[in-house]
């Protein structure tokens, strides 16, 4: 009997060209060390609705089901590291592709751009563990629920969930039915030579400024972004998702700084009376090719607490909303790693 | 096997760990195909010497915070090496190498 070392685990990632369906060529998985990506820790579960009768029996026992519609749920936590060189997509770049609605702009040899789209994408998420005996799973037709990027700790790291079409895995992969394997015929052993690239970041270094002004007593931040996106599970005739859709997009910031004097506290205070929004420019990292610049646009703080928990008084603004330049721009958020 | 040199700042191709601008390695081609498709700065060391990097160049300039005070002219041969590494990894997803 084997077990398996948590520490043991690798996770691939690869954007979908069609919702729901593995990369592959005639069934076999195109996957190389290429896809691989480090992370914290990722969660790829399975779920089978219990369909139960629920007529009377007569008595008060309880009468078995049987399985229902299939769907799945993921989530992955990661340092925030982009590739280390100018130009080049970060590993994770299916999972961004896939928050954003479309592929990044790049500029070679100066930087990836990810811009906001209204489309859905969706990738698919390889979990391998060793030894190779155990149960290895794969996720398809991952679409990004929430993502989640923090300013202020010791590793800059960014988190990341949502649902998906199925968990596929190698136990029950020979009883799946087609719809289920996501287009393979065969469940694919890990790639050798799995490749991953990029250095941390320190989370406390880089900058944010709002409203054109650096503001330098911020202790944390973090920005969150709800996609709305979701995969179609109510088609009729459908054991499985068999599409995506979109609701309203939801971006927002909350942070914390040390309360003092300056007009930079000041100016926030005031327009978080007025509402008048504000734009937001948070920039983690400091090294050229690795520093992430979220540019965020029309924020409308929610009125700071004054808090006196530690030796200086602290401002915490709350949850604020992010609504773009127009409705048109789809600029509430971007991203550049430069 | 072939040389490569790493003109990146950091990544792992199975178990071996390149840290080092300029770091060299014996790779099979075909690792060194699936590292470059997956984001490595590798060059093929001919490739690299025909940039002109000093070996004193080499040596000064091992990691990332070291090219932040880097000469104009430094700069300009490492964004040769990243733009010639482009180059080879479009070649790869386009399958013609």
């Amino acid at each position: 009997m084997a077990f398996s070392f948590s520490r043991n685990e690798r996770i691939y990632l690869q954007t979908e060209t069609t919702f729901g369906v593995i990369p592959n060529t005639g069934g076999a998985a195109t996957l190389s060390g290429a896809d691989a990506c480090r992370h914290i820790r990722a969660s790829l579960v399975p779920e089978v609705e219990l369909l139960v009768r629920p007529d009377k029996t007569g008595t008060r026992t309880a009468t078995p089901g049987v399985a229902g519609r299939r769907s799945g749920r993921w989530s992955v936590e990661m340092s925030l590291a982009a590739s280390g060189t100018a130009g080049v997509a970060p590993d994770c770049d299916p999972v961004l592709v896939a928050l954003f609605g479309q592929a990044a702009t790049i500029q070679s040899g100066v930087s990836v751009t990810y811009n906001l789209a209204d489309t859905v994408r969706s990738f698919t998420l390889w979990r391998f563990r060793t030894p190779s005996s155990v149960m290895q799973q794969v996720a398809f037709g991952c679409v990004v629920n929430e993502a989640t990027f923090r300013l202020g700790e010791n590793i800059a790291t960014w988190s990341a969930s949502g649902e998906c079409k199925w968990v596929l895995d190698s136990v029950n992969f020979a009883s799946t039915d087609s719809e289920g394997r996501g287009g393979l015929t065969v469940f694919p052993s890990e790639p050798s030579n799995p490749v991953t690239n990029g250095n941390s970041i320190a989370g406390f270094t880089g900058s944010i400024t709002f409203d054109g002004v650096a503001l330098a007593s911020i202790r944390e931040a973090t920005l969150r972004i709800v996609t709305g996106n979701a995969v179609v599970r109510d088609t009729f005739g459908k054991y499985y998702g068999d599409t995506v859709e979109g609701d309203l997009r939801n971006v927002t910031l909350a942070f914390s700084l040390y309360d003092n004097d300056e007009a930079g506290p000041a100016n926030l205070y005031q327009k978080a009376v007025t509402k008048t929004p504000v734009d937001v420019i948070i920039e983690i990292g400091t090294v050229t090719a690795n520093r992430w610049r979220f540019t965020v646009k029309g924020v409308q703080l929610v009125a700071p607490e004054l808090n006196d928990d530690q030796r200086r008084w602290v401002a915490t603004f709350g949850e604020s909303a992010a609504h773009g330049s127009s409705l048109t721009a789809l600029d509430e958020i971007s991203l550049r790693i430069y | 096997m072939s040389e490569y040199v790493f003109v990146g700042t950091h990544s792992y191709v199975g178990t071996i760990e390149l840290s080092r601008f300029g770091q060299r390695v014996e790779l099979p081609d075909g690792v060194a195909r699936t590292a470059i498709a997956g984001g490595c700065a590798l060059l093929p060391a001919e490739e690299f010497e025909t940039i002109g990097f000093t070996a004193e160049e080499v040596e000064r300039h091992p990691y990332p915070g070291d090219w932040e005070s880097a000469p104009a002219e430094l700069i300009a041969k490492r964004c040769a090496a990243h733009a010639a590494v482009a180059r080879i990894r479009e070649e790869i997803q386009r399958g013609r190498v």
